[in-house]
C-alpha cells in the first residue's frame, strides 16, 4: 500500500454567517490557505475531491460553483455522506492518492449552514417521512435521548456533562479560527436554557459557515514539501441501519466501536489509550464525546463521564480530545469532519494553535445520518507507529 | 493489480411506484446474484446519485443498506454514479479493499427536477436568468449546430437510431420507435431541441461488483477489466465556455486513454450520455471517433454507438453514466472486446466522466 501524507491545512474563519464571501471565495480562501501551508500551487495540485452536505448550502450542488476556484480542468469529484462528509472527503482524497493515480490532491469541504433559518428540520428531511419524520427527530433530538439513556443506565450526570463544554470552551479560546470563543463554568452551562432535554444550550453546538482544505501527498511529495508532514496511518468508515429505532442500545455506540476495531488493528494499536495521544472527535452534544470515548476505548463503558470531570481530556490531561475546541464550539456539517482531520494534522505536525506536547498519533472522528454512520482516520508524525 | 467487474445487476428503468430504496435493493441483488457471491463477501460500498433527485436529505442513510452496507465501509459519490465506479476502483488499486458493491440510484419521479435543477444556479450571477438545465443542453446545441452547420435531419437521425436500439434493450426507458418524421414533427420544446430530441425523467438502479484482479478471477472467470479511467470539470460560468464542444469530456477522455495505454482506433463501442442529439455527435468527437464538426459521419456509418438506446432513451437523473456503462459491459461479456463509457453533469455539461472497459 502506498504511504500518503498530509502535507499541508488551511481553514477559514468559521461564523454564524460569512456574508463577506462567496461559496466558491470561502473554498478558494481555504485552498490557498491549505497550499501555502504545503509550500506549493494550484498548478502542483493534480486533483481536487470535494465535500459538502447539498441540503445546508442554499444552492443545490455548490461544489459545481466552487469547482471553478479550485479545480477548474482537474480531476474533480464530489462526496455527500451527511454528517461523516468532511472525514469521507478526506478519506476519498487519500484513497486518491494510495492508489497511484495522483501524486498531489486536494480535499476541501465548504459548508454554509447560515444560508438556512434552522439547521435541524434540514436534518429532518433524511428521516423515513412515514415513521419517523413526524416526530421531529433531528440531531439534538438523538443527542438528547442519549443522554437520557446514559444517564439512566450509568448515573451520568449534568455536571459531567457541562465539564466536556467547560473543557471545549477553553480549548476553543486559543483556536483563532473557532466559532464559539468565549470562556465559561459548569454553572454557566447548567444555567444555560434547555435546548432538548437534558441537553442544554451550552451543549450543543453552532451553526457554523466556513471551509477548509488538506493536502495529501505521495510520500516522495510528501517528503520534498515538509520535514514535518502526517502520515496517514489507517482508516475505517461505517454505516449502521436506517431506522435510530433499531439500534440495539443507544447508551453504547457500538458501530463506533466496530470501526474502531478495525482501524486499530489495521494500525497495529492494542491500547489506544497509550498509543494514541490526542482525539478530535465529532462531537456536536457534550454526551457524544462521552459515548464516543467509551466506544473508542478511551474509557470503559460508563466511565467516560469522569474523563472531563477528571481533567484526563483537558489539554494537559493523560488523553486530551478536542484541543481545538471541537464541534462544540464550531460546526459546519458537511466541513466539520475535515476540520477534525486537519487539527490532528496540525498535532501531529507539533503546529495546532493549541498544541498537546510531544502529540505522535492522533485521531480524527465524524459521525452522520441519524446516529447510522462513523469514519476515522488516524495520523502520526512517524510512517510507522513507533511500536 | 487489474480492476474487474464481476457482477451486473440492473433495474428496468421507466417510472417505479415502489421507493427507491426497494428498487437500489433489486439492483444490489442482481449484482449478488450475477457474480454468485454472498452480500458478506463484499467488503466496501461505493454509491453514487443525488439526494434531490430522489428527494431525500442523505439518500444514502437509504441506499447504503440496500447496497448490502449493513456494517461495512460506506461512501457516496453525490454525482453520477460512474464517478463511484471510478472512486471504486481506486479503493481496491490502492490495495485498502478487495471487493467493492458499486450502486448508482435516480428516481426522478419524486421529485420536480427542473425546479431542482434551478437551484443549482449560483444567486448572484445565473439564478435571475431562470435558465433551465434544458435550456443549457439547448445552449450547447444551438452552439455546435451553428458552427457546423448541423442539419435538424441529422438530429433526428440520432434520435431514430437511439430509439431503434432501446427498442430491442429491456432495461431501457423509452422503448418505442421513431421515424425523422416523427422527431421533425414534434413540437419545439428548447430552441433548437425539439420534444423528442430530449431525454425523458427515468427511474432505475444500477449495480456493479469490482474486485481485486485475484479475487475478480475467484469470482468470475472472464471479469470485465477497468482498463482507463478520466474525470475532469469545466468553468461553472457559462460566458466563459465554449459551448460548441464537450472539453471536459476531452480532457476526461485523454486521461482515460492514456491510462488505457491506447486511443479511440482500439475502441469497439461507446456508450454516451447524448442528453440531445447534438450531444451524441459533440461526445463522439470528444472521445475521438471524429474530427471536430464530424460527428455526424459517424450515424451513417456502422459505429457501435448506444447500443443501448443512449441517456435519450433512459435518464435516471444521477445513474444515467453509471446504467450507461453496464450497459457497455454485458455488450463486452457477450459481444466485443472493448468499450468506451461515458457520463455529464452540471449545466451545460460541465462535469465529465469517462470509462474504458475491456477484456
Amino acid at each position: 500500500m502506498k504511504r500518503v501524507a498530509v502535507v499541508g491545512v488551511g481553514q477559514t474563519n468559521f461564523r454564524t454567517r460569512r456574508d463577506d464571501k462567496t461559496h466558491p471565495e470561502l473554498t478558494r480562501e481555504a485552498v490557498s490557505r491549505g497550499l501555502e501551508h504545503a509550500g506549493i500551487t494550484m498548478d502542483d495540485v493534480d486533483a481536487f475531491v470535494f465535500g459538502t452536505m447539498d441540503p445546508f448550502d442554499g444552492i443545490n450542488c455548490p461544489d459545481r460553483w466552487s469547482s471553478t476556484a479550485a479545480g477548474l480542468g482537474k480531476p474533480f469529484m464530489k462526496i455527500s455522506t451527511g454528517g461523516t462528509t468532511g472525514l469521507t472527503t478526506g478519506i476519498a482524497a487519500y484513497q486518491h492518492v494510495a492508489s497511484g493515480l495522483f501524486e498531489v490532491v486536494v480535499a476541501v469541504c465548504t459548508q454554509r449552514v447560515g444560508e438556512n433559518v434552522d439547521a435541524q428540520p434540514v436534518l429532518n428531511t433524511a428521516v423515513d417521512p412515514i415513521y419517523e419524520r413526524h416526530s421531529g427527530v433531528g440531531a439534538i433530538s438523538v443527542a438528547a435521548i442519549q443522554a437520557t439513556v446514559h444517564m439512566q443506565k450509568y448515573g451520568t450526570t449534568e455536571e459531567q456533562m457541562a465539564w466536556v463544554s467547560v473543557k471545549d470552551h477553553e480549548n476553543a479560546l486559543k483556536n483563532p479560527y473557532a466559532h464559539i470563543q468565549k470562556k465559561i463554568g459548569v454553572e454557566d452551562v447548567l444555567s444555560s436554557p434547555v435546548v432538548s432535554s437534558p441537553l442544554k444550550l451550552y451543549e450543543c453546538c453552532p451553526r457554523s459557515d466556513g471551509s477548509v482544505a488538506i493536502v495529501f501527498a505521495s510520500e516522495e511529495k510528501a517528503e520534498q514539501m515538509r520535514d514535518n508532514p502526517a502520515w496517514v496511518i489507517a482508516e475505517s468508515s461505517i454505516s449502521d441501519s436506517y431506522f435510530v429505532g433499531d439500534r440495539p442500545d443507544l447508551a453504547v455506540w457500538d458501530s463506533l466501536s466496530i470501526a474502531g476495531r478495525r482501524l486499530y488493528r489495521l494500525a497495529g494499536i492494542d491500547d489506544p489509550k497509550k498509543d494514541i495521544d490526542v482525539a478530535e472527535l465529532y462531537s456536536p452534544f457534550t454526551i457524544q464525546e462521552i459515548l464516543e470515548l467509551e466506544a473508542l476505548g478511551f474509557a470503559d463503558k460508563g466511565e467516560g463521564a469522569r474523563l472531563a470531570e477528571e481533567g484526563v481530556t483537558f489539554i494537559d490531561g493523560d488523553m486530551p480530545t478536542n484541543p481545538s475546541g471541537g464541534v462544540l464550539c464550531t460546526n459546519p456539517i458537511g466541513a466539520t469532519g475535515l476540520v477534525r482531520l486537519g487539527e490532528a494534522s496540525l498535532q501531529v505536525m507539533g503546529e495546532a494553535s493549541n498544541q498537546v506536547d510531544g502529540a505522535e498519533v492522533a485521531l480524527a472522528h465524524a459521525w452522520g445520518g441519524t446516529l447510522q454512520f462513523h469514519a476515522l482516520m488516524l495520523v502520526s508524525s512517524h510512517k510507522k507507529l513507533r511500536r | 493489480m487489474k480492476v474487474g467487474i464481476v457482477g451486473i445487476g440492473m433495474t428496468p428503468f421507466g417510472v417505479h411506484e415502489e421507493p427507491f430504496y426497494n428498487i437500489a435493493y433489486e439492483a444490489a441483488k442482481k449484482a449478488l446474484e450475477d457474480a454468485e457471491i454472498e452480500r458478506h463477501e463484499l467488503d466496501n460500498v461505493v454509491l453514487g446519485g443525488y439526494d434531490v433527485s430522489v428527494g431525500r436529505t442523505i439518500s444514502n442513510m437509504y441506499t447504503a443498506p440496500a447496497a448490502g452496507g449493513y456494517l461495512k465501509d460506506e461512501i457516496r459519490v453525490s454525482d453520477d454514479a460512474l464517478y463511484a465506479l471510478a472512486l471504486a476502483y481506486m479503493r481496491i488499486k490502492s490495495g485498502i479493499f478487495d471487493v467493492a458493491m458499486v450502486l448508482g440510484y435516480g428516481h426522478c419521479s419524486e421529485t420536480p427536477m427542473e425546479l431542482v435543477e434551478l437551484l443549482t444556479l449560483d444567486p448572484l450571477f445565473h439564478r435571475d436568468t431562470g435558465l433551465s438545465y434544458q435550456m443549457s443542453y439547448a445552449m450547447q446545441s444551438y452552439a455546435y449546430k451553428m458552427k457546423y452547420g448541423v442539419e435538424d435531419e441529422v438530429a433526428a437521425e440520432v434520435v431514430v437510431k437511439d430509439r431503434k436500439r432501446a427498442s430491442k434493450y429491456e432495461y431501457a426507458h423509452v422503448r418505442e420507435e421513431v421515424t425523422v418524421d416523427d422527431v421533425l414533427s414534434s413540437q419545439m420544446s428548447v430552441f433548437p431541441l425539439r420534444e423528442l430530441e430530449l431525454p425523458p425523467w427515468s427511474d432505475g438502479c444500477v449495480a456493479l461488483i469490482l474486485a481485486e484482479e485475484t479475487m475478480a478471477k475467484r469470482i468470475n472467470p472472464e471479469p470485465i477489466w477497468v482498463e482507463g479511467l478520466g474525470w475532469n470539470t469545466e468553468n461553472y460560468h457559462l460566458g466563459s465556455r465554449d459551448l460548441a464542444e464537450l472539453s471536459s469530456t476531452r480532457k476526461a477522455a485523454q486521461m482515460a486513454y492514456k491510462m488505457a495505454g491506447c486511443d479511440a482506433k482500439s475502441v469497439e463501442a461507446a456508450e454516451i450520455m447524448d442528453l440531445t442529439p447534438y450531444h451524441h455527435l459533440m461526445a463522439l468527437e470528444a472521445l475521438g471517433f471524429a474530427e471536430d464538426g464530424r460527428g455526424e459521419e459517424l450515424i451513417q456509418s456502422d459505429f457501435n454507438a448506444n447500443s443501448s438506446g443512449g441517456a435519450l432513451c433512459t435518464n435516471a437523473h444521477g445513474t444515467t453514466g453509471l446504467f450507461l456503462a453496464a450497459s457497455l459491459a454485458l455488450q463486452i461479456r457477450n459481444e466485443i472486446d472493448m468499450g468506451i463509457s461515458h457520463a455529464v453533469s452540471g449545466y451545460a455539461a460541465q462535469n465529465s466522466v469517462v470509462a474504458i472497459l475491456g477484456v
